[in-house]
């Protein structure tokens, strides 16, 4: 394998870009003044933008998958600079959903290239390039809060553009072999129609995951407008999260040798995300929050490992098939989940959003200790 | 079965053509049956993976594989076009 280093600048350009931007972009709409329904329409942008794989797909086999990449990287890149800009939180938003929308393409489309250059090193590359992008992510968010706190976040989302930029040109400088397998369709519907066991998991994912994406709204608004954080703190606590959901990555790794220490992980990750949310709901003091934050990266990771390790050792359907149904529901959950936190905030407050949320993923444990166990039974 | 490939697929980086032998090698092992046209694959009596059409062992290849941490998912293709998957777990 003629393994190019330059390849390593991307992912990590992509993850000082989120460190730098896109992690604050629902904080800084607080800070803007925006409603409960604004906040919650920018926490589902990212989730819409992942619904638009097949689009991107589509348009990669017109147009060539690095040049229509490098396209949507440099549209983001000037929609970030003028982002820096935007002091209303209605623009804002509008435009945070435009940047999302264009971000849906790395999701679909950088894989597809890696593939198309690596082939069957591909896999562990992606996985490895991954979490150069959550380590670098982690590192740089501990500190661009700091950076916003002296100087605005015109000047973070400014160097985000530049980085996003030069990202876009090496991915243009990409020279890929063959059309990608990885851009081939999958009829998600079909497959949850046709396995009573996806379908459980699916149901249990659903009902979790709506309670986890709830509280997105919830969280700004309770850390900006009722605890007073600065983005320096708030800074910390993404840190935190994200070099939890890392560590905890490896210790699964480790400790997951079979089936029944898979269900266990998952249990301990649904546990841990109540945990987040009851001391949301009932210690809003930054230091427990920064014990929350732990919970959440403890949580995600877990739930991430699960539906990881699940796609691979389910005998029944590929992986990429098990995996784009993952995208996909998550995608669906993830653009009404946030809208309906906001509905709950509107309507009640922020405390009734986490109890909500703490009832709903109480179901979905329960759903998993008595049901979930069977989706592996042949 | 020959369990010889599997611990060494376990025990070292792998290797699409050594994981390629070991996939025909179980392949010959497992139990085939036909359920609406599509063929599971059984090992003592557990599912371990599919294939769309009945293609000659031998000339099964490996095209793509995803580690696991108990198992290893091959994805097999047959003249150039994907014919199933076999899930490779550390136990057999």
């Amino acid at each position: 394998m003629n393994f190019k280093r330059s390849d390593t600048i991307v992912p990590i350009s992509i993850g000082l870009t989120q460190g730098l931007s896109s992690a604050f972009f629902i904080i800084i709409a607080t800070r803007l003044g925006a409603s409960p329904f604004l906040i919650g329409i920018i926490s589902s942008s990212p989730y819409f933008g992942n619904l638009l794989a097949p689009f991107w797909s589509y348009i990669a086999q017109k147009m060539k998958i690095p040049k229509t990449l490098a396209i949507t990287i440099f549209l983001d890149s000037a929609i970030l600079s003028i982002l820096s800009f935007i002091k209303t939180p209605l623009s804002f938003t509008l435009f945070v959903m435009i940047y999302f929308t264009f971000f849906g393409a790395w999701d679909t489309l950088y894989p597809a290239l890696i593939d198309s250059v690596y082939a069957e090193f591909a896999v562990n590359l992606i996985a490895r390039f991954n979490e150069f992008r959550s380590i670098v992510y982690t590192m740089i968010v501990a500190f661009s809060g700091s950076i916003m706190g002296l100087w605005g976040y015109k000047t973070t989302f400014l160097i985000a553009s530049v980085v996003l930029f030069i990202s876009g040109i090496i991915i243009l400088k990409s020279k890929s072999k063959t059309a990608s397998d990885n851009i081939r369709k999958t009829n998600t519907v079909a497959l949850i129609k046709e396995d009573s066991g996806i379908r459980k998991l699916v149901s249990i994912f659903m009902i979790a995951g709506t309670g986890m994406l709830m509280m997105l709204p919830a969280i700004p608004i309770l850390e900006v407008n009722l605890l007073n954080l600065s983005d320096a703190k708030i800074g910390i606590l993404l840190a935190v999260n994200s070099l939890a959901y890392i560590l905890c990555m490896e210790v699964w790794s480790y400790y997951v040798k079979n089936i029944t220490r898979l269900y266990t992980t998952f249990s301990v990750g649904i546990v841990a995300i109540i945990g987040m949310a009851l001391i949301y709901a009932f210690l809003p003091d930054y230091f427990m929050l920064i014990l929350a934050n732990i919970f959440c990266g403890i949580g995600e990771s877990s739930l991430s490992f699960f539906w990881q390790t699940f796609s691979i050792s389910y005998p029944d359907y590929r992986t990429e098939d098990l995996s784009s149904l993952h995208l996909f529901t998550c995608g669906i959950r993830g653009i009404y989940a946030p809208l309906f936190g906001a509905l709950i905030i509107s309507v009640f407050d922020v405390k009734m959003n986490f109890l909500l949320s703490i009832f709903l993923i109480l179901i979905s444990l329960f759903g998993f200790l008595f049901k979930g166990r069977e989706i592996f039974s042949v | 079965m020959e369990k010889g490939c599997v611990k060494e697929l376990f025990a070292n980086p792998v290797e699409i053509k050594k994981l390629e032998e070991c996939a025909r090698k179980i392949l010959k092992y497992v139990t085939m049956i036909n359920i609406n046209g599509k063929i599971l694959l059984k090992y003592k009596g557990n599912k371990v993976g599919f294939l769309i059409i009945k293609a000659p062992v031998e000339e099964i290849k490996v095209v793509r594989y995803w580690i696991g941490p108990f198992c290893i998912k091959s994805e097999l293709s047959y003249q150039n076009k994907f014919v199933g998957v076999l899930v490779i777990k550390n136990e057999f």
